[in-house]
């Protein structure tokens, strides 16, 4: 016959069993840098009201799952803590089967720390709502609650809402950034419906920029979408991009590619590439501290009319898709601090032969923008730069 | 010494007749660089940005070797 125990019981044998520290014994390891692993294992609602700085959240009842995501390393401490010290002490057990070996619970839990004034911290819940929707996030490890707070957290800039614009506005807006800007100052035309999947037959002559933010809400309504209807100039630019975290670079000229690069290393933001041609694409992210900017790679603007664009050269239709959802898949990398990113790594895409190649690209030490002695410490007239007649006004 | 030259994008139209998977078959002396083939090729001056070298990010004056493969990308900007 089974023992029978009463909760009571079955805690004081499970203490017992497993190893316990205090909570100024903790707090001594984590001021001292201890290496170790802090495991807050309560439920949802009761972390929304604070954790412990330094804590992963992984509920009890998800713990045996999550564990060797969190922590594979056997013999690593790891510290459990709940609200008051039994569950935290049932949880140790637990990973004890598991073959951790170096488990302790934290006898005084949250409850304890938090009334002795130690550091906590109450980081932005989702709500039931955001749950539901993002779910499919929250179980990835690599994101989690976590992740996705950064991302609804997260302002992204799109320059152009056409064939890159589209497809990374909306695959972003859906992932939940929070914020997401467009820029454009065209209409919807429609030759653009080839390609620019964000617009639809009845936007015909409607501002892509409009058109773009109704699109984005029907599928996020959460998402704040901040319409700039005019054209990115030198003078307007840094004024649009100072807000924003990350700026994707989807507009179709060379004048502009320049404009948003030098204005993006001189404001030290990402800045996340693409561009295509007829069934070629390239993609890389330049980011003023850890690798080149589009000014190493492409120190000198072409020959004006030696590059067609899309209006005159023609690109296949699902193209940008592709090359624009690997610029918004750059930029939920660079939200999340996740993977390596397309950082000092141009990635050619080639559609006709189907291959991807990524090669190295390094920072020029003589780039007159982000090297050693800069002579473009301002924005300039990038319609004379490319050999085009200078901007009017 | 035989090397292969691939042209992406615009610099397609460069590519000689007889090439083959967009993949031209060039032989050069043994002193070649990247800008001999560029020369042979007929490419102008400003239309190649990027020149790859087994891999590598290499110059116009990076000295060739025999069974290079050589890629030559041009800058694009389209995204409309």
């Amino acid at each position: 016959m089974s023992q029978r125990l009463s909760s009571q019981e079955l805690l004081a044998q499970v203490k017992g069993e497993v190893k316990e520290m205090s909570m100024e014994e903790l707090k001594d390891k984590l001021d001292r840098n201890d290496d170790l692993v802090l495991i807050d294992v309560r439920e949802q609602d009761e972390v929304d009201q604070g954790i412990i700085v330094g804590a992963t959240h992984i509920p009890r009842g998800f713990l045996e799952l999550r564990i060797e995501n969190a922590e594979s390393d056997r013999d690593r401490e790891i510290v459990l803590y709940c609200a008051g010290g039994n569950r935290s002490a049932l949880a140790a057990q637990s990973l004890e089967a598991m073959g951790y070996t170096n488990v302790i619970s934290m006898r005084e839990g949250y409850t304890g720390w938090s009334a002795a004034g130690f550091p906590t911290v109450q980081e932005r819940a989702l709500s039931k709502e955001e749950r539901l929707r993002y779910s499919r996030h929250l179980i990835v490890p690599e994101i989690g609650e976590k992740g996705q707070v950064k991302i609804l957290e997260s302002k992204v800039l799109l320059v152009g809402t056409g064939g890159l614009g589209s497809p990374s506005a909306y695959y972003l807006a859906a992932a939940g950034v929070g914020t997401i800007g467009l820029i454009d100052f065209d209409v919807v035309d429609v030759t653009n419906l080839q390609r620019q999947i964000i617009h639809g037959t009845s936007d015909i002559g409607r501002p892509k920029v409009v058109s773009a933010q109704e699109t984005i809400n029907d599928l996020n309504p959460d998402c704040n979408v901040i319409v700039h209807e005019t054209r990115l100039m030198a003078d307007n630019i840094m004024d649009i991009i100072k807000d924003y975290d990350i700026i994707v670079d989807g507009c179709d000229n060379f004048p502009t590619r320049y404009l948003v690069n030098d204005a993006c290393v001189l404001a030290g933001k990402p800045n996340v590439h693409g561009s295509i041609y007829q069934f070629d694409g390239y993609a890389t992210v330049f980011h003023p501290d850890k690798g080149p900017c589009y000014r190493c790679l492409y120190p000198e603007p072409p020959p004006p009319g030696a590059v067609p664009s899309c209006d005159e050269a023609g690109v296949l239709g699902v193209l940008p898709g592709t090359v624009g959802l690997i610029q918004a898949t750059e930029a939920l990398k660079l939200i999340l601090d996740e993977g390596d990113s397309l950082i000092g790594r141009i990635l050619m895409y080639d559609a006709l032969d189907m291959t991807f190649q990524t090669f190295n690209v390094q920072k020029d030490p003589s780039c007159p923008l982000c090297g050693e002695n800069p002579t473009v410490t301002e924005l300039i007239d990038y319609e004379a730069f490319c050999g085009f007649a200078p901007a009017a006004g | 010494m035989t090397v292969s030259v691939k042209l992406f994008a615009t610099l397609r139209k460069y590519l000689p007749e007889d090439a083959v998977n967009k993949t031209a078959t060039l032989e050069f002396g043994d002193e070649a660089k990247a800008s001999d083939i560029i020369a042979q090729l007929e490419i102008p001056d400003g239309h190649i940005h990027l020149i790859l070298i087994d891999g590598k990010h290499s110059s116009e004056d990076t000295p060739l070797t025999d069974g290079a493969v050589v890629s030559f990308f041009p800058p694009i900007a389209g995204g409309a």
